[in-house]
């Protein structure tokens, strides 16, 4: 048994001691699952670079998992935190078993060197978030939210799993770096190989939720409970790029020819949607919904290079939104704990009333915005940078135009909560007293946001060394 | 007439053309996409048996196993997740999962 | 090679015959008085109370769920009570944790009592 492995032992087993302690304790759930998961860091951080191979690929340990699998499992730490008030309503065991359920499943898909385990792991992680969204029984929008999750989510794996089956055919091997051989080899015929890598990247731009693949991703996060919407928004996000990265980047990484010109499409459709069509909204978890397809596009940007710089670029820019997309829903958490509103009106007013909730919350959506010297501007600038080293020059003035577009939307909130008169909802509701550690972290967060801009230097540097060694050596 | 890998491929592809045509045309009842959803996964089945065939390489036999296991887990959620829907709204109707708007 | 399998279709044909021929006979040559008492279902002679269309229980749809679940982790099992004399010690530790999961899965059913119909 590889060494590698044992942080994702640990949240396998973390998983069925919580669903245990969920029948018997159900108090004790929620501690015992950050201490497993802060125990999985720590064993991550300890043996996450003992790198290698393992059963022809099923398992694989490189610089690269060695950074994602940390950043997801503190983004999942900090979302249970963020949610516990929220979901202490609920059966509990059965909320953090799901949850590290999917922690496990992306853990397997970010150590994926082969094609079953990409899916399993995948599935895994997807499965437990269907379930997720259709936790709180009796909320009829929550199960219209799943029924809808699941039937596309459904659709998009069948549809990557052909796709899979497909390159098994072309290629005889179903090992990423064997098939990334094959493919690049003579052998391969052109017009079949089209064929697979479509309905492989139709599965994973639907995984990712980039548009025209991003109908379910508005739904599911209005419909869903606002814990689950803040699950669903960071790390599986960060895991959709991992699969985009394995399975594209690794294993057809000799087709650039096939797929660049695809993801160019893809991600200039995404900005567009994603920053139109937010101008309309007034559900501030839907507003974020088109927030992330506009995100998802910008991801893009760098992983359409192709070159280990460029996914670098990406895997910074999905850690960055992460961090972003937990802050946001954390606050967004807070004043459903405080106002029972979704509704960006309702936000009116929050600067007095709750002057940190605000600042964080302003601090983030100027962050997503691309502001200097925030952490989101630097993210763009690093995907922007990639795009236009890839040669992809027009997109990238695209990208800056329509960023600025969705900048609109986003001090829009920002202009509400500073600048509205309060509304009914947040005037009169009772005084929700904000347990003092999600009140630490919240800032904590914020403040990363702030810091990490003005000092990216370190984790870009990760980022560039974690994805050192990435593709074969052409 | 020999039936190899090729005819198991067309068969695949065709299986596969009536699932997605079903899941989008079914304008009717949940279950139906249900259906179509496992009808693909039974396309990507018989792919891998015949490429594990044509290949001589029994990796594709063993992912079958898989993915047969995942299809039934996915349809349990799917069935619960049908359940408590049909609590909540009295129907599975296709045209009443529209209380969401896109 | 093909013509082996051609008492297949053969067979279908006659069994579809034979089937259609049942039907028609007895449509063709079966004397039809309908009057209401006839034409009602009929439901061991009492009165019927209820529409033949009835929904099905919701339950039962548990009881599939946790059936599909439970019935095809034998898939897992067959080919490697097969192979155990190749695979050994690890083989059969991956097999025990592998139950295990599952008994915990059971567990869990049992105690929020999805095994209970009442």
């Amino acid at each position: 048994m590889p060494l590698a492995m044992s942080g994702l032992i640990l949240v396998a087993l973390a998983a069925c001691a919580v669903l245990l302690l969920g029948l018997f304790r159900p108090q004790l759930a929620y501690p015992a699952t950050q201490v497993f998961l802060a125990a999985a860091v720590v064993v991550e951080l300890m043996t996450g670079t003992s790198s290698g191979h393992w059963w022809g690929g099923l398992f694989v340990q490189d610089a690269f998992a060695a950074f994602i699998k940390p950043v997801l499992l503190v983004v999942s730490m900090a979302v249970f935190l963020y949610g516990r008030p929220m979901v202490s309503r609920w059966p509990q065991g059965e909320y953090y078993t799901l949850g590290l359920l999917a922690v496990a499943g992306m853990l397997i898909l970010t150590s994926a060197g082969h094609l079953l385990t990409l899916f399993l792991g995948l599935e895994l992680m997807s499965l437990a978030l269907y379930a997720m969204v259709a936790l709180d029984r009796d909320n009829d929008m929550a199960s219209e939210a799943a029924m809808k999750y699941f039937m596309l989510g459904g659709l998009s794996s069948g549809m990557l799993l052909y796709g899979f089956s497909l390159l098994y055919g072309i290629t005889g091997t179903m090992n990423l770096q064997a098939m990334a051989l094959a493919l690049g080899g003579a052998g391969a015929p052109g017009s079949a190989v089209v064929v697979a890598l479509t309905f492989a990247l139709a599965g994973t731009a639907f995984k990712l939720g980039v548009a025209p693949f991003h109908m379910w991703l508005p739904d599911v996060y209005e419909g869903s409970p606002a814990a689950v919407t803040l699950f669903v928004g960071a790390a599986p996000k960060v895991a959709a790029l991992v699969l985009l990265a394995r399975l594209v980047g690794q294993g057809a990484q000799a087709n650039l020819a096939i797929w660049q010109p695809a993801l160019m499409v893809l991600a200039l459709v995404s900005m567009a949607v994603g920053s139109f069509g937010a101008l309309w909204q007034q559900n501030i978890k839907r507003l974020l919904a088109y927030s992330a397809i506009a995100h998802m596009g910008f991801v893009l940007l760098g992983a359409l290079a192709g070159s280990e710089a460029g996914y670098g670029a990406s895997i910074f820019y999905m850690t960055s939104y992460a961090v972003m997309s937990t802050a946001a829903f954390g606050v967004v958490l807070v004043v459903c704990q405080m106002a029972q509103t979704e509704r960006i009106a309702d936000y009116a007013g929050l600067a007095e009333r709750s002057p940190w909730l605000a600042a964080v919350m302003m601090l983030t959506m100027f962050s997503l915005a691309g502001v200097p010297p925030l952490l989101g501007f630097m993210a763009k600038l690093e995907v922007i940078r990639a795009a236009v080293g890839a040669g992809a020059v027009r997109l990238a003035v695209l990208a800056v135009l329509l960023s600025v577009v969705a900048a609109f939307y986003y001090l829009r909130v920002v202009k509400v909560m500073y600048m509205d008169a309060p509304t009914v909802a947040l005037g009169r509701s009772p005084d929700v007293t904000v347990p003092a550690d999600i009140k630490l972290v919240l800032g904590l967060n914020g403040a990363m946001i702030l810091l990490l801009g003005m000092m990216p230097g370190h984790v870009l540097h990760w980022c560039q060394q974690a994805l050192r060694g990435f593709l074969l050596p052409s | 007439m020999n039936v190899g890998a090729g005819h198991l491929l067309v068969v695949a592809a065709v299986v596969f053309a009536i699932a997605v045509a079903g899941f989008f045309l079914n304008r009717r009842n949940v279950l139906l996409l249900l259906m179509a959803i496992e009808l693909i996964l039974l396309a990507v089945n018989t792919n891998l048996v015949a490429f594990a065939y044509q290949h001589g390489d029994l990796t594709g036999q063993a992912v079958v196993f898989f993915v047969l296991t995942v299809a039934a887990a996915e349809s349990a959620i799917g069935l619960a997740i049908l359940v408590t829907l049909f609590r909540n709204r009295g129907s599975i109707d296709v045209e009443e999962l529209g209380r969401l708007k896109g | 090679m093909l013509a082996a399998y051609l008492a297949i279709p053969f067979f279908l044909v006659v069994a579809a015959g034979i089937g259609l021929f049942a039907l028609a006979a007895g449509f063709v040559l079966g004397p039809r008085r309908p009057d209401p008492r006839k034409a009602a279902p009929y439901e061991c002679g009492f009165e019927a109370f209820e529409d033949a269309h009835m929904p099905f229980d919701v339950r039962y749809y548990l009881v599939a769920i946790l059936f599909i679940l439970f019935d095809l982790e034998i898939t897992f099992l067959f080919p490697w009570a097969v192979s155990l004399n190749h695979i050994g010690t690890a083989g059969l530790l991956a097999m025990v944790a592998f139950l295990l999961v599952l008994t915990i899965g059971f567990i869990y059913e049992w105690r929020k009592g999805a095994l209970e119909w009442e």
